[in-house]
């Protein structure tokens, strides 16, 4: 008997990932019900499509930075927040917020702060320091925009996890660390950080699948631009896919970055399981 | 046994009541665009006053997200199947037309217009009404700035143009107001448009069927000077700092807001300035880089239908009574100050109760000072003049690398590859 979970998998995830390698060798077009069987030409052209490696660049970036940044403000959050009390249950709730809303809406809200004449620029100048820094219109600035839009939610989302990870640390290890003279950064060394492994874990590969496949958010911030500076491949796909009218060609890039974004993860888990075999 | 018939009864009954109520009207999906100009209130009367003309007819109205984007977001509808009835002209219609997704009007249907042909013809037929026109290159300016400047005449020729430029940053006023972020690249590439539609497409009438047949790339001689003067505005320091922050609607507040002198924009821009506005607004056409007297122009805009309507007879006729209403005309004027395409339509009778600015009789003065070619609007071509599908996209992100200092160099072999990707 096929189970009801394999037929939803089969329709939801399998059937379009295998529609996306047919379509990938063939030259498309939903506008004109163009269907041409072109082998691997799509493949060859996208070794050469500066757009796509522009795009897997700004991705690899913003999936380094959104790691790094999640996983040690998450760290410190949790430890901040794992006290038993009213007003550290009111700081969990606060700070799980980010990551309840939609990120379309976290996008316009960054884009309300960011824009030259928005909130955070305002109150440098409130400061009396000087800004006329353009968050989202100076290239150099775009990405970063985009990294801070992405860390806030990610933030909220890796200190559950972290503050869930750390309450399942047997108490009589954190006892016998405070009997031996453990001082706090001992503590996080030897005990706190090889326990949280599993967590590090979950956090990285969601991470990972999170900005491989970034999209709204920097559609709501920038919408790609400055020119394509802030382009993600899900972006470039769509505009592949639907401005250009070459829905084959943005198969066969959905189907390189399935690769990539599937082989990172395998890498990931492959290091950080045996890390946490090793703890 | 009981209750399922029951439910049975029910259910017949509530789809027969369902099936009759819809053979009452005629449903068509119309899709328009929203504008600060033009919101949804613009929409709703307009659709309410053609409607009265067929009762029996109900419009379902479609938004886009940005109307930067309506040709992308119709693109979704109809490789999901929800391609409207009717939709409003106003993206490059011509990938559309190639596509047989529009169907084309009959004569009979454009004996209202005064220039049926607009935009063009494809393959020797309208498919989308020539509703309006616009006037697309167009420089409204700061009096007062001017003024203050000691620029005493409206510049007549490029050099004149640059020579205002300097003066205006000398004074310590930003000359260009332009700009265009996120969803609004469009109008970061509007200086270029017109630049482009002014100095290559309308010098050269054979420049876009070789550029598509790719006898010709962006590497002309005339498109590049075409890039290189708007890099030249950028590279001097005469545009806005926060131009690549902007969206439409801050742009157009910017200039509004007195922050820059002059600001290269379409004729519908005068809808948008106060009666009792605080500085006087004043508007000359954007001079060619040779001095050829030219005016980038756009008839168009009117509703085009779709060919895979279940009611093309329905929607055709619905297309025509909304572009040759004269109440939406005269609405449409005041809004948005676009110059009815409508044989009906009289200035004089039909504008009264409605306070025109004044900066809308200048455009019209401009339109039709004898002598001045009327040359299309670039990217916005139909038929062998048409970009290929995703160019278009291409020139109003490559207009945003120019504003954030890109070289032309950079720029035209950008535009190059892609062009090359496409063919």
């Amino acid at each position: 008997m096929i189970s009801p979970g394999l037929i939803l998998f089969s329709i939801l995830i399998l059937f379009p990932i295998c529609l996306t390698v047919i379509y990938s060798f063939f030259k498309i077009s939903f506008l004109t019900n163009q269907y041409d069987f072109i082998a691997l030409k799509n493949f060859y052209k996208l070794m050469y499509k500066k757009d796509f490696f522009n795009s897997l660049q700004i991705v690899i970036l913003l999936t380094i930075i959104a790691i790094l940044v999640s996983n040690i403000m998450g760290i410190i959050f949790a430890k901040l927040f794992n006290y038993q009390n009213k007003i550290y249950t009111i700081l969990r709730i606060l700070i799980f917020t980010p990551f309840i809303l939609s990120p379309i809406v976290v996008g316009y809200i960054f884009a309300s702060i960011l824009t030259d004449n928005g909130i955070l620029n305002n109150f440098l100048n409130y400061l009396s320091i000087s800004s006329q820094i353009s968050w989202l219109g100076n290239p150099k600035y775009a990405l970063v925009s985009i990294s801070i839009a992405l860390c806030w939610q990610l933030i909220a989302f890796c200190t559950v996890i972290y503050i869930a990870s750390l309450k399942n640390i047997p108490k009589e290890l954190e006892d016998a660390s405070r009997i031996d003279g453990a001082n706090g950064i001992q503590k996080f060394r030897y005990l706190d950080w090889p326990l949280l492994a599993p967590a590090v874990t979950i956090n990285t590969v969601v991470i990972l699948i999170s900005t491989f496949k970034l999209y709204d958010r920097v559609l709501a911030l920038t919408g790609g631009g400055p020119g394509r500076s802030t382009e993600t491949i899900a972006m470039l796909i769509i505009r592949t896919a639907f401005n250009e009218n070459r829905v084959g060609f943005a198969s066969s890039m959905s189907l390189l970055l399935l690769i990539i974004s599937g082989a990172t993860t395998f890498i990931a888990l492959l290091y950080l399981g045996k890390r946490e075999v090793q703890n | 046994m009981f209750f399922i018939k029951k439910i049975l009864i029910f259910i017949s009954i509530y789809l027969f009541s369902t099936a009759s109520f819809a053979n009452d009207k005629i449903e068509l999906d119309f899709m328009v665009f929203e504008t600060p100009n033009l919101p949804a209130e613009f929409w709703d009367d307009a659709i309410a006053r053609t409607v009265e003309e067929f009762p029996q007819y109900k419009i379902n109205k479609l938004v886009p997200p940005n109307v930067g984007s309506m040709g992308d977001y119709l693109k979704q509808l109809q490789a999901t199947d929800q391609f409207p009835d009717v939709m409003m002209s106003n993206f490059a219609v011509a990938e559309f037309i190639e596509a047989g997704l529009l169907l084309p009007f009959e004569d009979s249907d454009l004996v209202k217009f005064s220039d049926p042909v607009g935009l063009g013809l494809t393959n020797g037929r309208q498919y989308a009404l020539p509703m309006i026109t616009v006037v697309e290159s167009v420089i409204f300016y700061n009096k007062t700035m001017f003024q203050e400047a000691g620029i005493s005449k409206e510049p007549k020729t490029w050099e004149d143009l640059e020579n205002a430029a300097t003066k205006l940053a000398n004074n310590n006023t930003t000359p260009f107001i332009v700009g265009g972020a996120a969803g609004d690249s469009w109008a970061a590439a509007w200086p270029l448009m017109d630049l482009v539609a002014l100095n290559v497409t309308g010098k050269d009438d054979n420049y876009l069927k070789d550029l598509r047949s790719g006898d010709r790339n962006f590497s002309d001689p005339l498109m590049k000077d075409a890039i290189d003067a708007y890099a030249n505005l950028v590279s001097s320091g005469w545009t806005n700092s926060t131009a690549l922050s902007l969206n439409y609607s801050e742009l157009q507040q910017t200039f509004l807001n007195g922050e820059g002198a002059m600001y290269p924009m379409g004729s519908f821009f005068a809808g948008a300035v106060p009666l009792d506005h605080p500085f006087e607004i004043g508007v000359f056409p954007m001079p060619a880089l040779d001095g050829s007297p030219r005016l980038v122009t756009y008839t168009s805009g009117g509703p085009a239908v779709s060919a895979l309507t279940e009611h093309p007879e329905e929607a055709r006729k619905f297309a025509v009574e909304f572009s040759t209403n004269v109440k939406t005309n005269a609405d449409d004027l005041f809004r948005d100050a676009h110059i009815p395409n409508n044989k009906s339509f009289d200035l004089e009778r039909d504008m009264k109760g409605y306070e025109l600015h004044p900066l809308i009789f200048e455009i019209i003065e401009i339109l039709q000072t004898p002598g001045l070619k009327h040359v299309p609007f670039f990217t916005f071509e139909v038929g062998d003049y048409a970009l290929l599908p995703g160019m278009q996209s291409e020139v109003f992100a490559n207009s945003q690398e120019i504003l954030s200092g890109t070289s032309t160099a950079e720029i035209i072999d950008n535009l190059n590859s892609k062009l090359l990707e496409l063919q």
